[in-house]
């Protein structure tokens, strides 16, 4: 019984830590696209460390993904 | 609406990926078909990847043409790019093969129009992030290899009829050397001041850029 109960508050803490690093990202971030983690400004520099614009974020600027995307999208 | 049968437009956002949901209005509102380009933010060395990634980008741009062009092949095709959309959609249309083909006129929106100056030299805080992206001072000496990518390079054989440049005076991006690089431009291109900011999307801002392709399509038409 006590296995099961420190099993689902563990499920439950991996969700919330989640939400929040997810959350914590996108208020640093001027952009984020939901599943990348990708965080630039409008001509592609990293963003800045919370507080120190002038700074690069390392711990976001790294998990760019690859560049290969060829999605174009139709507005008609 | 007017003079845009047939007109198509591809839209190049800035690498924050910004929606042009007024030109996509606008687009709506004119029976054109509009296109959005959705690429990935840059990704490798911020200096020796730069054109790589330009080409790859480019290449989307390309297909995206290409298959407007398929589907209609008296398609009349008009680029908008936005901050590094802008840059990227200019080196497309300087490219040496038939990917310059691709667009009938072209605006750029905010753009920097000499990236590496700005880079090398700017206040601004991307400015400074970009040389602190760098690993120190040998690479920040090298930013200028990228001066073949910026937007005064790339359109330097541009037809200038068929480009308007559109620059806000309030966007902060733009300081003393943007300024003094874009007077030298508009002696050359069509070019508005327009009291707007970096995304360049107010009401005004917007329709002054239908109304170029609008005229370029109707001069297209007569020729």
């Amino acid at each position: 019984m006590m296995e099961k109960r420190s099993i689902i508050w563990f499920i439950v803490a991996g969700l919330l830590g989640g939400v929040l690093l997810n959350g914590a990202a996108f208020a640093a971030g001027k952009h984020t696209d939901g599943d990348s983690g990708v965080h630039t400004d409008e001509h592609g520099t990293p963003l800045g460390v919370p507080g120190d614009p002038h700074k690069v974020d390392r711990t976001i600027a790294t998990s760019s993904r690859s560049i290969t995307s060829t999605a174009s999208r139709h507005c008609p | 609406m007017g003079g845009f049968e047939s007109i198509h437009v591809v839209l190049v956002p800035g690498a924050d990926a910004l929606a042009f949901e007024a030109d996509i209005a606008a687009a709506a509102e004119r029976g054109v078909l509009a296109h959005v380009v959705e690429y990935d933010p840059p990704k490798g060395h911020p200096i020796d990847d730069c054109e790589a990634y330009y080409q790859a980008v480019s290449m989307q741009i390309h297909a995206v043409a290409a298959d407007i062009r398929a589907q209609a092949p008296d398609a009349r095709v008009f680029g908008f790019g936005r901050n590094l959309g802008g840059s990227i959609l200019a080196y497309h249309a300087a490219r040496p093969d038939e990917f310059r083909e691709d667009f009938q006129g072209l605006v750029m929106i905010g753009v920097i129009p000499e990236l590496s100056t700005f880079r090398i030299h700017g206040d601004h805080s991307s400015a400074q992030r970009f040389r602190d992206s760098l690993s120190g001072p040998t690479e920040i000496a090298r930013i200028g290899d990228i001066a073949p990518l910026d937007m005064t390079a790339s359109l330097a054989t541009h037809p200038v009829d068929r480009c308007l440049i559109q620059i806000g005076e309030q966007d902060d991006y733009m300081d003393d050397r943007a300024v003094a690089i874009f007077r030298k431009l508009e002696s050359r291109f069509p070019s508005e001041w327009l009291d707007d900011v970096h995304a360049m999307a107010a009401p005004d801002t917007v329709a002054r850029r239908w109304a170029f392709i609008e005229a370029l399509a109707e001069g297209g038409r007569q020729s």
